[in-house]
């Protein structure tokens, strides 16, 4: 079917996050994350691996989500 | 068998070619139709000059055929910038298109020959019925090229029209042909002065373009002011009604005939041409938005301005700015539901602006910097965000989502002479699919790198020149997103965070001391 039919029938598109929570969002998933880091920082160094990326992992997650979110809040839609 | 006696009879033909004697007023087309009436009206309130050709045919062939031959001449072809046949009663679009011609010159060895071939190549023939140039429709010989332009086979460029049904003898359809042509007002003086009144010529023919012989036709010409300073006398009537020239009824008249048509008259607007416009659309899925930025060189082509500009002039003759062609404001129409609207130039952001909204669209009043006389340039930029469920929905049956858009956002009266649509889609999208209700000159794809991108997104510019406002109509962009590609923004920055916590790992297991470490022994 031609382009204009389908636009036509189809469903305007919505975000999958509502855009009002991305400014608060963006707050949790950064304070996690800080949270997360720090306490990669205080565990003694040469301790297992499993529990060094135990947090590691945890934390560059929540930053990666916490900085999307903050590009978004502040009016970089990326 | 028999298309090998006409393989054969080409030959022959091409073998005895001989130099064209010259013709005048002679038809490039086979004479398939007659015109029983024609009206043309040739709108001058603008810049732009738009013709409007009410057409009247008759077939007078005797089987039933659907394409209709249309001329323009070619110093008119080359402004030409929209061109859009209707029929009267159901507004149905037909399709059109431009005839490519080989001009050759060739005379047949004998005339019985060249009637055999009427259904095999569109043939002109001048006084003495020799053919003097046409092209092959089935077939790519090589036949001799011509490069005299004095031959009437170049100067007139043909358009043919493909009616949506074949026409039986006998038959009538009437139909309405759309032109814009740009650049074809003159200004006349060139030069006036800051409150001198711009005066503009317009040269044209009384006839319309016709390729096939016409029972009778009348001419209208709008002007955009009752202040005609001269125009074209004529054998028959010409009927002046303060802003309109009637070109009375012309009877029987030739195919490709021509009268000078010069007009002479006063235009106090301006006339806005946009040398470059590039219009960028950034789609984002994660932030729902479409940011738009559009990027202006414009020049404003009225008569220029004569000598240097006077600021005290300027102020003395505050009260009759809007009677001259100083342009002092702009207005744009932007969509509904915009926000964050910013207004930039070279030297940064141009705070005399206004936006207001209302029902259906919002209004952008906007100043430059300076006024612009004629012969002035401005260049600046603006943008605007516009939430993403307003241009793009969701088809669920083929999984595909469509951008439905304007190809451009214009001024109604200016002339843009190059416009760029850069459209870049979000990363991971594919199968992109482009459809425009016009032309396009140019569309390539490629990558466009920007924040948190890792792979590139995918961009597709469209490039088109001589565009008017009747180009911005909607384009369609189709493409397919799936929504684990969400997922790559976030992760790609998650891993570039996984570094440094690495990194501090690592460092903590490495050894740097040189020699055994000594250990305390107690």
């Amino acid at each position: 079917m031609t382009g204009l039919s389908d636009w036509e029938t189809g469903k305007p598109y919505e975000t999958p996050i509502s855009q009002v929570f991305f400014p608060l969002l963006a707050f949790l998933f950064l304070l996690s994350g800080f949270v997360a880091a720090s306490t990669f920082s205080v565990i003694k160094a040469k301790t297992s691996l499993i529990l060094e990326l135990s947090s590691a992992i945890p934390a560059s997650l929540s930053l990666g989500f916490g900085t999307l979110f903050l590009f978004m809040a502040v009016g970089i839609y990326v | 068998m028999r298309s090998f006696c006409r393989l054969l009879a080409i030959l022959v033909l091409t073998i005895s070619l001989a130099y064209k004697t010259l013709a005048t007023n002679v038809t490039f087309v086979p004479q398939h139709w007659r015109n029983t009436n024609m009206l043309r009206t040739i709108d001058l309130t603008s810049s732009i000059v738009r013709e409007t050709t009410s057409v009247a045919a008759q077939n007078i062939h005797n089987e039933s055929i659907g394409e209709y031959y249309f001329p323009i001449p070619e110093q008119w072809d080359n402004h030409l910038s929209y061109i859009e046949v209707r029929e009267r009663k159901t507004k149905q679009t037909f399709e059109v298109e431009k005839v490519k011609i080989n001009p050759l010159k060739w005379v047949p060895y004998s005339n019985q020959l060249s009637r055999q071939f009427d259904d095999m190549f569109v043939m002109q023939r001048n006084e003495k019925n020799e053919i003097i140039c046409g092209s092959s429709k089935k077939f790519k010989l090589p036949l001799l090229h011509s490069n005299d332009t004095t031959s009437t086979c170049s100067r007139i460029r043909y358009y043919k029209i493909f009616f949506n049904r074949r026409l039986d003898p006998q038959e009538q359809i009437k139909f309405t042909i759309t032109t814009a042509f740009t650049h074809m007002l003159i200004p006349y003086p060139k030069e006036i002065t800051q409150t001198g009144r711009q005066q503009l010529l317009f040269q044209g023919n009384q006839y319309g373009n016709s390729a096939y012989q016409t029972d009778q036709q009348k001419t209208n010409v709008k002007l955009p002011s009752a202040d005609i300073i001269s125009y074209s006398q004529t054998k028959g009537n010409v009927i002046r009604n303060q802003k309109n020239l009637d070109y009375g009824r012309f009877n029987e008249t030739k195919p490709n005939s021509y009268e000078e048509l010069r007009i002479h008259y006063e235009f106090q607007q301006n006339m806005l041409t946009v040398t470059g416009l590039r219009r960028d659309l950034e789609i984002s899925h994660w932030g729902g938005n479409l940011a738009v930025e559009e990027h202006f060189n414009l020049t404003h082509d009225g008569a220029r301005l004569k000598g240097h500009f006077s600021r005290l002039d300027y102020h003395k003759t505050v009260y009759i700015h809007h009677e001259t062609i100083m342009t002092r404001e702009l207005t744009l129409s932007l969509p509904i539901h915009v926000s964050d609207v910013y207004y930039r130039d070279e030297i940064g952001n141009v705070s005399t602006s206004n936006l207001r909204y209302e029902q259906d669209k919002t209004i952008f009043d906007f100043k430059p910097r300076y006024p612009l006389f004629g012969g002035w340039n401005y260049t600046w930029y603006y943008g605007y965000n516009v939430p993403l469920g307003d241009f793009v929905r969701y088809h669920y049956e083929s999984g595909r989502y469509i951008l439905n858009i304007p190809f451009v956002n214009v001024f109604p009266q200016a002339i843009h002479d190059k416009v760029q649509v850069r459209i870049i889609l979000p990363e991971g999208a594919s199968d992109v699919k482009v459809e425009t209700p016009f032309v396009i000159d140019k569309e390539t794809h490629g990558v466009h790198k920007t924040y948190l991108d890792t792979i590139g997104r995918y961009l597709i510019v469209l490039e088109k020149s001589n565009v008017v406002n009747d180009h911005s109509k909607n384009i369609q962009i189709s493409y397919t997103y799936s929504s684990l590609e969400l997922l790559r923004k976030p992760l790609s920055v998650s891993l570039f965070l996984l570094g440094p916590f690495l990194l501090s790992m690592i460092y903590s297991r490495i050894e740097f001391s040189i020699g055994k470490s000594k250990r305390k022994t107690s």
